[in-house]
């Protein structure tokens, strides 16, 4: 089985890339690794692909999406990374030449890392169409954890979107379809509405689809809201396990304070995890050339005023904005946001 | 920010859980300025995260009650009015090595900051002039310091070795790294030696001019015999070291295993400083994560060139740490052989016995992570109030959270046959009925394990701890334990006690140091076999 493996990202997530293609390149040498990438790069850096861990950048703007710069400015940089993962999908599913021949995509978040192969992602798929991790494999014993996580799971979805695997057809194939539709219409972070992103709506997935399969082994998609209940243990062997099955790929949340806070709290003296965070955080360190913090190319108006989160949410609710102001990035008279700006303040929230 | 009105129900609430002693102790200017300190903890102290007692963590509430921290409001007493009924967390118990690892500066980093870059060698002159003075037998140790200086059970037993040698007529040329460190250096091309010859410091000379000087000593007249012993190769650039050797004419040698140099980077197989990783295989995941796994590789690849070079016989100070050694490695050792650095001798005379007391429970050397400090410390904390348990250090210095006795003692320096050193002889005075070698890491040899017993005293120790674990199994030693919970759990119990000196009635013994390489030698120069 071919397998095309790939993340989504901007520039200010690159040195996190680089340390999940490496880790791929590692143990799926034969995997073809491509970076689709919804930004462009900064200015003066000096980005090559060929001198990056992955095979093929595919941009965001060439997936073919209607009206592109007015659906990059509704939604902000992780919506955007998020959103496109449907249309590239669906892109792969119905086009083998874009797909490079391969019969099986699997996503990855950029912040994830792969400790081992990944062949049981590929074993399922010979009898599944479809491969999810949940975020939660086992029920919280502690009331601050289903606050934290299980009451987290229920508001942003069950299944982790950091890793979503499919067979390039069949049920994988309509789901593709079905997902790239959904992200394109209403790819946000909108709780209240129901909507997470790309992720809540794979809630439905087991329901809309067959050929379906929850991969609850522990050693998937292991993360700060499920370390609890998944103790990580590294023998003498040299074999790192979670919740006692091998380790296969961490999902790095949140690289900061709020992820520290959250691992303590939930790792607690378990101390590989603290290991496992300090290798990460060195092999960021070690990957950050090129990468500059906090730059997402379409954060910004023209003139490089910051675009607030009400312009886009207001852009995105307003169908006659969006007609008169097909450019919304522009800046000056005429423009979207000379536009908003003139509005009493409080009008646009 | 001061709260300037504190309420008395408030005040009085504190006061049910406020160590104003504890609080006194942490803060000296609170003190100094006479305020009334549960007064200055309510008005304002606990925004300065100053704890109110040993128990009560404010930055450790707050940090695991967002919504307490976001409120505003002194969180012991949200703690003691509310969050202690509603089961809130108070602290976590991230353990001893979370400290260690959230701290953790890059290897790299660490040997940089202790990387002297303006070392350079004195002028060749000198250098040909001492080695102009070697005799026709030549042995050369290596080590990770000038041993003449150096005090410790290992540098002991080298003044020992060096003694023989002079003894027995040989010329004893003894090189250590300029700049100390916990790895073999293959970064420096030409690193700068220390050259000891006799016991008379001569120097520090780059290791390309002292493989020369020796070269033209050797190439003038071939020394009759040449030897060598290597102790520590910490600090050493091992194809530099090998240079010098060859030059000499050196074909055969030992190598010591004093510590797991020769199995990874982590001379002492802590995994991250943190855990014994059991020495997997180099691509294991373990490695993969380790700070020590990618010099692992170099080291372990110089190790094998200088085994491939030299006929190599091996010398374990500890059955425990050849059997660790053969299992974890795949070097073409010439032989191999064990040799305690001592043993015990029986000797006359009647154990301390303290059967009203309580028990003593000591620690024995530097207070260091390897070697479990942290954990005897936080069971004599949580002992600390238990008259059952007397908690105790005895080492050259203490500086001792409150629970534990220190005792002073000088390291032994005395280079005699048979001896009772200073350690042994603290040991018996203060009667410690139990001593606690809790090193977390596979031991090759346990001085302080030895004085222990030597004095009567029992050893607990952990099951991954090598030597130690080895020697407390022995009959009548101590025992030996496999967690930090069945520690606890032994002292909770009171089962500790059946190894007081009381029920164990114990034998004494005196210390028989080796002389190390000089006891597989054949003294007689010119003859080694």
């Amino acid at each position: 089985m071919t397998v095309l493996c790939w993340s989504s990202f901007t520039f200010s997530y690159l040195d996190r890339a680089r340390v999940l293609f490496e880790s791929l390149r590692r143990h799926h040498p034969d995997w073809t690794l491509v970076a689709l990438i919804s930004d462009e790069p900064p200015p003066g850096a000096d980005f090559d692909p060929a001198n990056e861990p992955f095979d093929r950048v595919v941009w965001a703007t060439d997936l073919g999406i209607a009206e592109y710069e007015a659906f990059l400015f509704q939604h902000d940089v992780v919506e955007m990374c998020t959103a496109v993962k449907g249309p590239f999908l669906h892109r792969l599913s119905r086009d083998p030449d874009f797909a490079g021949g391969a019969e099986i995509a699997v996503y990855l978040d950029p912040d994830t890392a792969v400790f081992a192969p990944l062949d049981a992602i590929i074993a399922r798929l010979q009898n599944f169409d479809i491969v999810l991790t949940p975020h939660l494999a086992a029920p919280e014993l502690e009331e601050a954890g289903v606050l934290d996580n299980e009451m987290s799971a229920l508001r942003t979805g069950i299944y982790n979107l950091g890793f979503v695997a499919i067979r390039l057809g069949g049920e994988g194939a309509r789901f593709a379809a079905w997902w790239a539709q959904r992200l394109l219409d209403f790819c946000f972070d909108d709780i209240p509405q129901g909507l997470f992103t790309d992720q809540r709506w794979c809630d439905q997935v087991p329901v809309l689809f067959d050929r379906v399969s929850i991969l609850r082994d522990p050693g998937f998609n292991v993360a700060s809201w499920n370390i609890s209940r998944r103790p990580v243990a590294i023998g003498l062997d040299g074999t790192i396990t979670a919740g006692g099955s091998p380790l296969r790929f961490w999902h790095f949340t949140k690289l900061g304070v709020v992820g520290e806070a959250m691992t303590r709290r939930y790792a607690r003296d378990n101390f590989p995890v603290y290991e496992i965070w300090n290798w990460y955080r060195r092999e960021i360190e070690r990957h950050q050339e090129g990468v500059p913090s906090g730059w997402w190319a379409h954060g910004t108006y023209a003139d490089g005023r910051p675009i607030p989160k009400p312009h886009r949410r207001h852009y995105r609710d307003s169908a006659e904005l969006r007609q008169r102001f097909p450019k919304p990035f522009a800046s000056g008279a005429d423009s979207l946001s000379a536009y908003l700006d003139a509005l009493t303040p409080g009008a646009v929230a | 920010m001061h709260d300037s009105d504190v309420k008395d129900e408030d005040r009085a609430l504190a006061a049910t859980a406020f160590d104003a002693e504890f609080y006194l102790a942490r803060n000296p200017d609170v003190a100094e300025a006479g305020t009334d300190a549960l007064e200055h903890f309510l008005s304002g102290g606990w925004r300065e995260s100053r704890d109110p007692s040993r128990k009560f963590s404010i930055a450790s509430y707050l940090d695991l009650n967002e919504d307490v921290a976001r409120s505003g409001v002194n969180p012991l007493l949200h703690y003691l009015a509310f969050g202690r009924a509603e089961n809130r967390l108070v602290r976590l118990d991230l353990g001893f090595r979370y400290d260690v690892l959230r701290s953790a500066p890059t290897l790299e980093a660490r040997l940089e900051t202790g990387r002297p870059h303006d070392i350079a060698g004195e002028p060749m002159e000198g250098l040909a002039a001492a080695f102009a003075l070697l005799g026709q037998s030549l042995f050369i140790t290596v080590s990770h310091d000038a041993y003449v200086d150096s005090v410790g059970g290992v540098q002991l037993c080298l003044k020992r070795e060096a003694a023989a040698l002079a003894e027995g007529g040989w010329s004893h040329l003894h090189l250590y790294p300029a700049v100390p460190s916990p790895v073999s250096d293959f970064e420096t091309l030409d690193p700068v030696m220390g050259v000891v010859i006799d016991g008379q410091t001569c120097g520090l000379f780059e290791a390309s001019k002292i493989a020369t000087a020796i070269l033209a000593v050797q190439k003038a007249q071939p020394f009759k015999t040449v030897g060598f012993a290597i102790h520590s190769l910490l600090g050493h650039s091992i194809p530099s070291v090998s240079t010098v050797l060859a030059s000499a004419g050196a074909k055969a040698g030992f190598l010591w295993l004093h510590d797991q140099a020769s199995l990874c980077a982590s001379y002492t197989l802590l995994r991250n400083d943190v855990a014994f990783c059991g020495a997997p295989a180099i691509d294991s995941q373990a490695c993969s994560i380790c700070v020590y796994g990618l010099r692992r590789r170099v080291q372990v690849a110089d190790h094998m060139a200088f085994f491939e070079q030299f006929a190599v016989t091996v010398l374990a100070p500890s059955q425990a740490q050849l059997d660790l050694w053969l299992a974890s490695s795949a070097y073409p050792a010439a032989a191999v052989h064990v040799h305690p650095h001592a043993v015990l001798n029986p000797r006359s005379g009647a154990a301390v016995l303290a059967p009203d007391g309580p028990l003593r429970v000591a620690f024995l050397g530097f207070p260091v992570n390897h070697k479990g400090w942290p954990i005897f410390a936080a069971l004599a904390a949580q002992f600390a109030d238990d008259p059952r348990y007397h908690f105790l250090h005895l080492g050259k210095q203490g500086d001792e959270p409150p629970g534990i006795d220190f005792i002073a003692v000088d390291p032994p320096n005395d280079i005699g046959d048979q001896m009772r050193n200073s350690m042994v002889q603290a040991v018996e005075a203060a009667g410690v009925d139990v001593a606690l070698i809790l090193s977390i890491c596979p031991e090759t040899f346990c001085f302080t394990a030895h004085e222990a017993v030597a004095a009567g005293a029992a050893v607990v120790a952990f099951a991954d701890s090598g030597a130690v674990a080895r020697f407390a199994a022995q009959p009548a030693r101590g025992l030996v334990i496999s967690s930090e919970p069945e520690l606890t759990a032994l002292f909770a119990t009171g089962e500790i006690i059946a190894l007081s000196r009381a029920v164990r009635n114990p034998p004494l013994f005196d210390l028989h140091y080796s002389r190390m390489t000089a006891d597989f030698i054949d003294l007689t120069v010119g003859a080694i076999p």
